[in-house]
């Protein structure tokens, strides 16, 4: 019985494994018992977590989950691990560190120190604690871990090395879509200036800029936005919830102001807190934020219906990060449904949301197994942004390329190669010029479509267009 | 290939079981699944707890004796047993598990490991009544210990501040144990009274010795086995440092560390007898636990070794059940090199793939890639670090390339990299799971690439 073969298929089938080999351990284990996994992915992590969490509780047992947020936190997290007993699980995670491209010294140090603390109190940990311990981390600190605390990792019951999840390529579309609606928030709010943002938030601490202190939440989230366009992405994230704590408490008095605010604030803080990587936050908030938005909704108005419609958005992006690929689906399928209505309601600003929300929409039926409609979703998105494009050249061929690589793709799946190797072949062609100029994310977007383009030439039996061979070799191949 | 079967409800209560019963706990010399494989012929020619023994028994009035144990090889297991044995003979043995009284990754003095071993040793007669039950005891070293520095006007943090002597003690022991700091002043301070501080702790030991006889009979000797200094090292900052202190205090104070009328065992870790060859002559003996022997040193299975491991297996499942054939769990056997958390640990996966794949036979695919998994843990293994191991490998020797290169021979031991066996002679392998692994990079290394 052999695993599937092709990267995607077997790492699938390998976090399968790992997450089934943790799930039946903690079923089948009596008393104390000691893991490690080992994982480059917060959201992996997070959805181990999750399985080993509803085994347990199918068991009538608990889990303490915990997540240092700072390194002095991870040192320190054993007098929690030991305080909480018990017959449950302790888990705890910071997939920080390691030396690579993750690269962060003190995180690195701080699992070491933890570690060797852990080793020297490896009896006292037996003892009290009665349930699993699972310590989850950075593969490159796997060594780290080995040489600090070789007592401990001689009783570990399992390690688990969780292979780093190529997002596929449809999936870094997805992600690209998200951060190019981010980029152009941060564009909405205009450049950001260091010096003048560090002034504002000083004002705002002091109170001159927000006389009425339910003022001072909306400020709040222009500068989170800002911040976020700085990269001081736990500066945004804090500026939200004060903006949200503020909402809140006036949000009795003021529905009218303050629920619409508090909408908002949560959808950002959805979008801060996903960047940061702390997926748990990021979903509540886009929890919450549809749960407003659809009570403001009723009143049928195209503000609050776009509100909602945005929040789905946002909720299905934080699912699919999480691996709820079922429940993405159905938040994108509404969220399309809204953008629809609206658009054929002549809401022509809704047209680029619309065709952001198809090509997420194909994407989350193509994780799914749905071929046929995700082909259906993915074309309707590529025709409203070639009618776009059209209609104001060069504004929408960025994401005309986006949409046209996913659509490409899906072709290629159900064996459409020729179609799939000219769809990607446009795509490379609007994408290609864009190499080194936009941000990071269409670098990488760009890279990934190259590689396909490849596979998509041997499979169709063609060559690629010279120029593009020679892009392509000269750029990424070589 | 034998047929698959089903499994069904009972198959996965035996599954079940058998696992929970391959999860890693210390057994007690008399527990149903404890076999006494040190006593056959499975690791070695002799037992080297009857060696132990023997030399407490064979020698007048005191001994001091070096013991090692590899990681999960029963070392703790092996000393209860130890104890069983020399209190069926009519010695009062106390065993002072030394990691509640040191700083473990923390260069170690000769001063603050007499301070420490005296005050574990008074700490376990006081837990015990029965031991000795005396006021030289009861009071304790600690005490001791302070009015000593008092008296040697030895200053160290805030020890002298304290009005109580309690507190001072108390100061004192929760400083060895947990500040570094407090343990670099101290060693500082006693250079000048090292001479007057082994006196004291030999006098208090003396004091002990004549307490438990008082209280047992003349014949009763003490015997203190002094456990868990083997487990000191340091970190990545520090390790060299820490490992030279270990040296320093076994090789450098061998009379320091024998009391009169006291029989003295202390665990010592496993590349001591490497870095300094000579360190048993200083002492009454030196034994080490090895792994059980799966393959004689020229490479072929070693049928008394099989023949333990099946039976500890045995003991706590039946083996039979998962495997289609001797042959395929005598694979299992060779391959986790007789090292038994490793051979427990991949028949765990085994017995999970069993119920993953709904089927009670394994056939030797699916043996493989648990082998496989296990290998994992070991992954990777630098350039640097396989040409040495090769050759290990190649000569069964663990000569250090380099006196500076302790820690990595340290971290071969510690991981279960090399491995251990005796025959009379002790001689090391590597794990038989990266053999393959080790051999290809070294292989890499030595060969000349085009054009160089």
């Amino acid at each position: 019985m052999s695993e599937p073969s092709g990267s995607r298929a077997s790492v699938s089938t390998r976090f399968e494994r790992a997450a089934a080999r943790l799930v039946r351990h903690a079923e089948w284990s009596k008393g104390f018992w000691l893991s490690y996994v080992f994982t480059v992915s917060s959201s992996q992590a997070h959805a181990l977590q999750r399985r080993l969490e509803a085994a347990l509780a199918a068991q009538g047992r608990t889990q303490r989950v915990l997540r240092p947020a700072t390194p002095e936190a991870l040192e320190g997290v054993l007098d929690e691990v030991l305080s909480g007993g018990g017959e449950g699980c302790s888990w705890v995670e910071a997939v920080r560190g390691g030396r690579g491209a993750m690269s962060n010294p003190v995180w690195s140090v701080a699992w070491q120190r933890l570690m060797l603390r852990a080793n020297e109190r490896r009896e006292l940990i037996r003892d009290e604690v009665e349930g699993g311990l699972v310590f989850v981390a950075h593969p490159e600190l796997k060594d780290t871990i080995r040489r600090a605390a070789p007592d401990l990792w001689s009783i570990r019951a399992l390690a688990l090395d969780v292979p780093a999840q190529p997002a596929a390529t449809l999936e870094v579309i997805e992600d690209l879509g998200f951060l190019i609606q981010v980029s152009n928030e941060i564009e909405r709010v205009g450049g950001v200036d260091a010096e003048l943002l560090e002034r504002e938030l000083e004002e705002l601490e002091h109170g001159s800029s927000g006389r009425f202190a339910d003022e001072g939440a909306r400020v709040r989230v222009r500068l989170a936005i800002r911040l976020l366009g700085a990269r001081r992405y736990e500066d945004a994230a804090e500026q939200l919830r004060l903006a949200i704590q503020t909402h809140r408490a006036w949000v009795q008095e003021r529905p009218e102001t303050h629920l619409a605010g508090l909408g908002n604030a949560l959808l950002a803080l959805g979008t801060v807190a996903s960047v940061r990587g702390a997926h748990d936050e990021a979903l509540e908030a886009s929890e919450e934020a549809v749960e407003i938005w659809r009570g403001l909704a009723r009143d049928g108005t195209e503000a609050s219906r776009s509100g909602l419609a945005r929040a789905l958005d946002r909720l299905c992006a934080q699912l699919a990060v999480l691996g709820r690929r079922e429940e993405a689906l159905v938040a994108s399928q509404e969220a399309v449904a809204i953008w629809r209505e609206l658009v054929e309601e002549h809401r022509d600003g809704s047209v680029s949301s619309l065709a952001w929300s198809l090509t997420t929409l194909g994407i989350r039926m193509e994780a799914v197994g749905r071929l046929e409609f995700a082909l259906w979703a993915a074309v309707e998105a590529v025709d409203i942004w070639r009618e776009s494009s059209r209609q104001h050249p060069g504004a929408f061929m960025p994401n005309l390329a986006v949409s046209l690589a996913s659509y490409a793709m899906m072709l290629g799946r159900v064996g459409q190669h020729a179609e799939a190797l000219e769809g990607i072949t446009e795509s490379l062609h609007i994408l290609l010029p864009l190499h080194g100029r936009r941000s990071s994310p269409f670098d990488a977007i760009i890279e990934r479509v190259a590689r396909e383009a490849a596979g998509a030439a041997r499979a169709a039996g063609h060559a690629l267009p010279e120029d593009l061979a020679e892009a392509l070799g000269l750029r990424f191949l070589s | 290939m034998l047929a698959l079967s089903r499994v069904e409800t009972a198959d996965e209560d035996f599954l079940k079981t058998f696992y929970q019963a391959l999860a890693d706990k210390p057994l007690e010399p008399d527990d149903a699944w404890y076999v006494p494989i040190y006593e056959g012929p499975a690791s070695s020619t002799a037992d080297p707890i009857q060696r132990l023994a023997r030399g407490m028994k064979w020698t007048p009035f005191e001994s001091v004796q070096l013991f090692s144990g590899f990681r999960g090889t029963g070392k703790s297991t092996e000393l209860r047993r130890l104890r069983r044995l020399l209190e069926r003979e009519g010695f009062v043995v106390v065993l002072c598990d030394m990691k509640h009284y040191f700083n473990l990754s923390t260069p170690i003095d000769i001063s603050d490991f007499l301070i420490s071993a005296a005050g574990a040793l008074s700490d376990a007669l006081a837990e015990d009544p029965d031991l000795s039950g005396e006021e030289v005891v009861r009071r304790g070293y600690w005490q001791r210990a302070v009015d000593f520095m008092t008296r040697t006007e030895v200053r160290v943090g805030n020890l002298q501040v304290g009005a109580r002597v309690d507190d001072a003690s108390e100061s004192l022991k929760v400083g060895l144990r947990q500040d570094p700091t407090f343990r670099q002043v101290l060693q500082e301070q006693m250079k000048g009274h090292l001479g007057k501080l082994t006196d004291d702790v030999r006098s208090f030991m003396a004091d002990c010795v004549k307490a438990v006889e008082r209280k047992h009979g003349k014949d009763a000797k003490l015997v203190v086995l002094f456990d868990s200094i083997e487990q000191i090292r340091g970190s990545s900052m520090n390790d060299a440092e820490v490992f030279s202190s270990i040296e320093t205090l076994f090789v450098g104070h061998p009379d320091k560390l024998r009391f009169q009328g006291m029989h003295v065992v202390y665990t010592v870790p496993p590349w001591l007898k490497i870095r300094s060859p000579g360190v048993t002559n200083l002492y009454d003996g030196g034994y080490l636990l090895p792994c059980v022997k799966v393959r004689a040193k020229s490479g072929e299975p070693f049928g008394p070794g099989l023949e333990a491991l099946r039976t500890i297996v045995g003991q706590r499942g039946e083996w039979t059940r998962l495997f289609g054939s001797a042959d395929d769990f005598d694979h299992v056997l060779l391959q986790t090199g007789g090292y038994l958390r490793d051979l427990f640990r991949a028949l765990q996966g085994m017995l999970m793939a069993a119920a993953d794949r709904q089927v009670l036979r394994l056939d030797r695919e699916a043996i493989e890639r648990e082998l496989a998994e296990l290998r994992n843990d070991y992954l990777p293994v630098s350039i640097a670090d396989a040409g040495w191991l090769s050759q290990v490998a190649r000569t069964h020797e663990a000569e250090l390339p380099a006196h500076d290169e302790l820690p990595e021979l340290s971290r071969y031991f510690d991981t279960h990299l090399l491995l251990c066996y005796r025959n009379g002679d002790e001689w090391y392998d590597l794990h038989p799971l990266i053999r393959d692994t080790v051999e290809r990079l070294a292989a890499r290394e030595t060969t000349p690439t085009a054009g160089s």
